[in-house]
């Protein structure tokens, strides 16, 4: 196949310029007939996406995370009274707060947090844990009470890792347990620490 | 042939009289669900990163005899290399409840001096597990050798 070839050896000499320029009127004749513009066939939201930086910035990825946590909360925890809610939602954004971040701050990953959140509408605490993210995004939970202690590391599937510390005759007796979250509450009403997760004098 | 560099004497350990203060980020302090007043820290705060091989700790009587100076040139110390903001915490722990928390679990813990000109007081707890599957010594570190616990916000609280 071959193009249009311009012979040019006959063009004189001469600096002309041209110019690209319709002839053709395409807008309408008057202003008043305004041209209809066509619908974005993307979303706005979408479009906008488009133009953010990429990997996210922290504080994006931080808000995204929280984001997802508290969503994942109102799906599963509608037995949870709402200062619960408040209270979980407060020590999640302390958490992921963008000004705390350090090198070893980690994001919470959601599986665990929701292992977390069945544990808690099983057990039925009426105390509220301290939460904690272990260095690998595992949610941390504890619940003290004087030298009674429960300790939870909070992993993907309903698996979990405690400690329980309580008083012995001469000292402070703990141990390490780690298995399925409903086991847990078997495990500690069996070492005697139950108490540490309700209301009472500390 | 020219001779090296000769070797630095080995320095004692930490005495177990004295106390070690290690850093924990504010994800790492236990701290009161409603008015985030630091209680303690969580196990994880002793744990090793990828490649650790010692936790790294400052020797606090390095610093001064009274406990408030120690904690405020601990911070002062930890500020030379890395970011410390304030919702962090500053965890106390006993060198001698250290190591004999190493030896109920097996573990041979040892408190060595590491300071220099650049980085005093720095320390480092050796013989912990690299793969930090020794839970309970983690445990054991966080409640019954922490003597104490100070947001770094109260240290430096005028």
């Amino acid at each position: 196949m071959t193009g249009i070839q311009i012979d040019t050896s006959r063009v004189p000499l001469q600096s002309w310029t041209i110019l690209a320029h319709s002839f053709l009127q395409t807008g309408p004749a008057s202003p008043a007939l305004a041209a209809v513009q066509p619908t974005p066939t993307s979303s706005l939201r979408a479009s906008e996406a488009a133009t953010l930086p990429w990997p996210p910035s922290l504080e994006v990825q931080l808000f995204d995370n929280a984001t997802q946590l508290k969503v994942s909360f109102s799906q599963i925890a509608m037995h949870l009274t709402p200062e619960w809610r408040t209270a979980i939602f407060e020590q999640l954004d302390f958490l992921l707060k963008p000004e705390d971040w350090q090198e070893d701050s980690a994001l919470i990953e959601v599986p665990t947090f929701l292992t977390f959140l069945r544990f808690l509408i099983f057990v039925a605490p009426n105390r509220l844990p301290s939460l904690g993210v272990s260095p690998n995004g595992n949610v941390l939970a504890a619940w003290l009470k004087g030298d009674e202690r429960i300790i939870v590391k909070f992993l993907p599937e309903d698996r979990a890792i405690a400690t329980l510390i309580r008083q012995g005759t001469r000292g402070n007796e703990a141990v390490a347990w780690r298995g399925h979250v409903v086991d847990l509450k078997l495990f500690i009403e069996r070492f005697g620490v139950r108490d540490c997760m309700s209301d009472g004098p500390t | 042939m020219a001779r090296g560099k000769p070797k630095q004497a080995r320095r004692p350990d930490v005495p177990p009289a004295d106390h070690v203060a290690r850093h924990c980020n504010p994800q790492r302090a236990i701290r009161h669900p409603v008015t985030r007043q630091v209680q303690g820290v969580w196990p994880e705060a002793f744990e090793l990163r990828v490649n650790e091989e010692w936790l790294s700790v400052h020797w606090m009587e390095y610093f001064s005899t009274d406990i408030d100076p120690q904690f405020r040139k601990v911070v002062k110390a930890l500020r030379k290399k890395r970011d410390v903001v304030p919702n962090s915490a500053i965890a106390r722990l006993n060198a001698g409840l250290i190591v004999q928390a190493g030896s109920l679990r097996g573990h041979s813990l040892r408190i060595r001096d590491r300071s220099s000109t650049g980085d005093p007081g720095y320390s480092g707890i050796y013989g912990m597990p690299r793969d930090n599957s020794d839970t309970e010594l983690l445990a054991l570190l966080a409640s019954e050798c922490c003597i104490q616990v100070r947001a770094v916000r109260d240290i430096e609280a005028p």
